[in-house]
């Protein structure tokens, strides 16, 4: 069987691929890049983690326009869902091009302000694949401590810039109607 | 202004201590513009990338210098003049 990791460069997704592969699983990652709007350390991140790992392949996708025009049309405390469920889609269609059967994220309950279970709901409605969310219940602390025995910690822990698009104050309880909405915005 | 690292440390942030409101259109005339959308404008100034928010926020990555970052707000901050 084959997996999609959404693979960021930090600490969370980079553990959530490492679990799935040990649990058997063939993992491509595929990266999505903000630049111009970052720079391309985040890449750098994920290209050294997806070696690191020996992951299958790394894709990478550009998606700044899109979060662009995200952050310009839609709802301001919608975005990181908006932005999350652009994300599925585009790795639900390379998992159908690469014949995989599951997308892997590394979302852990808590761990950002929108990362709540109706916004998980909300997201993975997108998906027409299943979506597997190792870390789900994971606290920070023991992600890091698996990070490190696994060899990605410190490349995960470089600089990093703060979601330039990202809201203040993101939505904790979005509702798929409202979200579906927004996106009505963007076609 | 308040200038500091930003959350993630990746980047220099500058705060104005006075609330403002960015023009962000008169940034783009004045400077090459990466990007420009409602909220934001993202610059580059020298080999600096500056994130003008409109309330007044900016956000300046490949700097480390608070001197140099203070430079390039006073010149973002003097366009709405």
């Amino acid at each position: 069987m084959k997996g999609i990791l959404l693979l960021s460069g930090g600490y969370d997704s980079a553990v959530a691929g490492f679990l799935m592969q040990k649990k058997g699983l063939e993992i491509i990652a595929v990266h999505f890049s903000y630049e111009p709007l970052t720079d391309n350390s985040p890449e750098k991140k994920a290209r050294e983690i997806s070696e690191i790992l020996k992951f299958k392949k790394l894709i990478v996708i550009n998606i700044s326009k899109e979060c662009e025009k995200i952050a310009d049309k839609c709802r301001r405390d919608l975005y990181f869902v908006l932005s999350k469920r652009l994300m599925l889609r585009k790795a639900a269609e390379i998992a159908k091009k690469e014949n995989c059967n599951f997308l892997i994220t590394g979302e852990a309950l808590g761990q950002v302000g929108s990362q709540t279970l109706q916004n998980l709901r909300a997201i993975t409605e997108s998906s027409v694949i299943p979506v597997l969310r190792p870390l789900l219940t994971y606290d920070k602390e023991k992600i890091i401590n698996i990070a490190r025995r696994i060899g990605t910690y410190e490349v995960s822990s470089g600089p990093e810039v703060c979601d330039i698009l990202g809201p203040k104050h993101p939505a904790t309880r979005s509702k798929i109607e409202d979200v579906k909405k927004e996106e009505l915005k963007l076609a | 202004m308040i200038i500091r690292k930003c959350r993630t440390r990746g980047a220099l942030e500058v705060i104005p201590e006075k609330n403002i409101q960015l023009d962000l259109f008169k940034i783009k005339e004045k400077f090459e513009t990466i990007s420009l959308i409602q909220i934001l404008a993202i610059i580059k100034i020298n080999n600096c990338i500056v994130t003008c928010y409109k309330n007044g926020k900016l956000l300046i990555r490949n700097c480390q210098d608070e001197k140099e970052a203070e430079k390039i707000a006073d010149a973002v901050y003097k366009t709405q003049k």
